[in-house]
């Protein structure tokens, strides 16, 4: 068993989202960043889809009740395992009754803290992905307890963190490559050149929902049409010109146009940026 | 307008395509058509997974991979053929609503800006059938229409933080009742006790795009009954299924 002494900012249990009830308003949730979650499962020898905790900014305190093996991938963070220093993106024994603390995170947004054979939470829609109205709770809670799997396999998957794929980059002007929306033809041809010439600003509203870019009044229109489906990465444009980008959380239908529609490696990259930081938009065709 | 040369095809990169009807408030028959091939579509692609198939007003979204596009468009192609003068599985829900609810703190508001009396704006809510346009916004939640003009109000300018689930909201020309407690801007006319969805349930809801609802009033002492219903279990949706009533 796990106990959470302390929580961190956000965290949260997910893994790769909930499928099938989309059309029923079900957002697919789960990991924001999923080629980091995804390397958490192939380091430990997991199977692809058990659940792992999605840290944000600054990590929890964990008291460990049973000896496990656990990794944590994603954006650099500080691990201290009994107040010794541990690598990330490597398996790692801890005995019964260690402290783990997960301290603040240094570059990129969003960690995963994964266990070898994964840990018991409650399953809703066949996904453990932790999310308002369909799990009892949208975040682990302070002193919440989860039972780890037995597993007895000693086998720990041969991925060494240098062959596996990285979202968390150093340079501090991000390239996020981007296709046109279902709703750009709608917009006037002049947006073109705003979108692919203009450096945009990371808002301090960067969640589960959406990231919020700063607004750009070249960029405001009076586009009002019937409420559309949303997509994961798509972005939308409000009339007043902020761009929104729309992250596994975000709910399934929306009323503002979408502009663009952000590639699938875009939106993991996006899951590591952080408030303040600036992107510009590589449009593809 | 023909509804076969009013549709077009647009792709979302990595992600599937969505199929958007032109025309649509000129055109009141192309609902019912757009309900039958999304109905049609969703059967067709059911065996397979990860596609996804769900629909909101006059467009139909597909989530599929690359390979099964070809595929999706030529199911598409026959149900649009098929559209005309087919009949769509819908069903009538009749659904109480608990005017007089203490939730319902937007009448003082509503009755200024409207010009109605709080009766007036409750006959107005119960007087038609809606249509079920789709399904979004909340797990759940239903994109009910038309209400009657008179009851035409824009949405709050500042969103309420918390809105309970069950509350019955209006905005535009639009009705819905908030399936989970959630930040919302439509002005709210009472509270529902039933639940619309059911996260642990492998059909979590029970009503979809095409089908229809109405509201019917219920006093303190109905309203805590169904509720305890709901709470004990005994409750069944069917009950309020138009010609069980």
């Amino acid at each position: 068993m796990i106990r959470f002494k302390e929580t961190g900012f956000y965290t949260s249990i997910q893994d790769r989202g909930r499928f099938g009830f989309r059309h029923l308003g079900v957002p697919v949730a789960g990991a924001l960043d999923q080629v980091s979650y995804q390397n958490s499962n192939l380091i430990l020898g997991n199977k692809s889809n058990t659940a792992a905790f999605e840290i944000t900014m600054l990590g929890p305190t964990i008291e460990v009740l049973k000896r496990c093996c656990f990794c944590v991938t994603g954006a650099d963070i500080e691990i201290d395992l009994n107040g010794e220093s541990v690598p990330m993106n490597t398996a790692v024994t801890a005995e019964k009754d260690s402290l783990l603390k997960i301290g603040r995170v240094k570059n990129g947004l969003r960690a995963y803290l994964n266990f070898k054979g994964g840990f018991s939470s409650e399953i809703k829609l066949n996904s453990a992905s932790q999310f308002s109205g369909i799990t009892k709770e949208n975040r682990v809670s302070p002193l919440s307890t989860y039972e780890l799997n037995e597993d007895f396999s000693n086998l720990i998957s041969e991925y060494k963190s240098n062959t596996l794929v990285s979202t968390v980059e150093q340079s501090e002007l991000k390239q996020l490559e981007v296709y046109k929306g279902v709703d750009f033809r709608l917009f006037p041809k002049e947006f073109i050149e705003t979108l692919t010439k203009t450096e945009f600003m990371i808002g301090s509203s960067v969640d589960r929902m959406a990231c919020q870019l700063d607004t750009k009044s070249e960029l405001a229109h009076t586009i009002d049409r019937l409420s559309s489906p949303t997509y994961v990465g798509a972005v939308q444009c409000t009339p007043s010109g902020k761009l929104l980008i729309l992250m596994r959380d975000s709910q399934t239908t929306g009323g503002y146009p979408r502009l663009l529609q952000c590639t699938k490696h875009s939106v993991n990259r996006l899951a590591q940026i952080r408030p303040n930081q600036r992107l510009k938009f590589v449009l593809n065709d | 307008m023909n509804f076969k040369e009013s549709y077009e095809i647009i792709t979302v990169p990595e992600q599937g395509i969505e199929i958007i009807w032109d025309h649509f408030h000129q055109n009141p028959d192309f609902f019912e058509r757009i309900a039958y091939v999304y109905q049609a579509l969703k059967s067709e692609m059911k065996t397979y997974e990860a596609v996804e198939v769900s629909m909101i007003y006059n467009k139909i979204s597909v989530l599929c991979s690359l390979e099964l596009v070809q595929q999706v468009k030529a199911h598409l192609k026959k149900s649009i053929d098929q559209s005309s003068g087919h009949k769509i599985e819908s069903v009538h829900w009749k659904i109480p609503v608990f005017y007089e609810s203490e939730i319902a703190k937007d009448y003082a508001h509503l009755e200024e800006k409207l010009q109605l009396t709080r009766t007036e704006i409750k006959e107005l809510h119960q007087s038609r059938t809606y249509t079920i346009y789709g399904i979004g916004f909340l797990p759940g939640f239903l994109y009910m229409g038309e209400l009657n003009e008179k009851l035409n109000i824009s949405r709050k300018l500042n969103p309420d933080l918390h809105i309970e689930s069950g509350s019955v909201g209006i905005t535009g020309a639009q009705t819905g009742v908030y399936t989970v407690n959630s930040p919302g801007g439509w002005h709210i006319i009472g509270h529902c006790p039933i639940p619309f969805f059911n996260p642990s349930s492998e059909n979590p809801a029970w009503a979809k795009p095409g089908d229809v609802v109405s509201f019917f009033e219920i006093d303190k002492n109905t309203y805590e009954l169904i509720k305890i219903q709901v709470e004990t279990t005994v409750f069944d949706i069917k009950e309020y299924l138009n010609d069980s009533i």
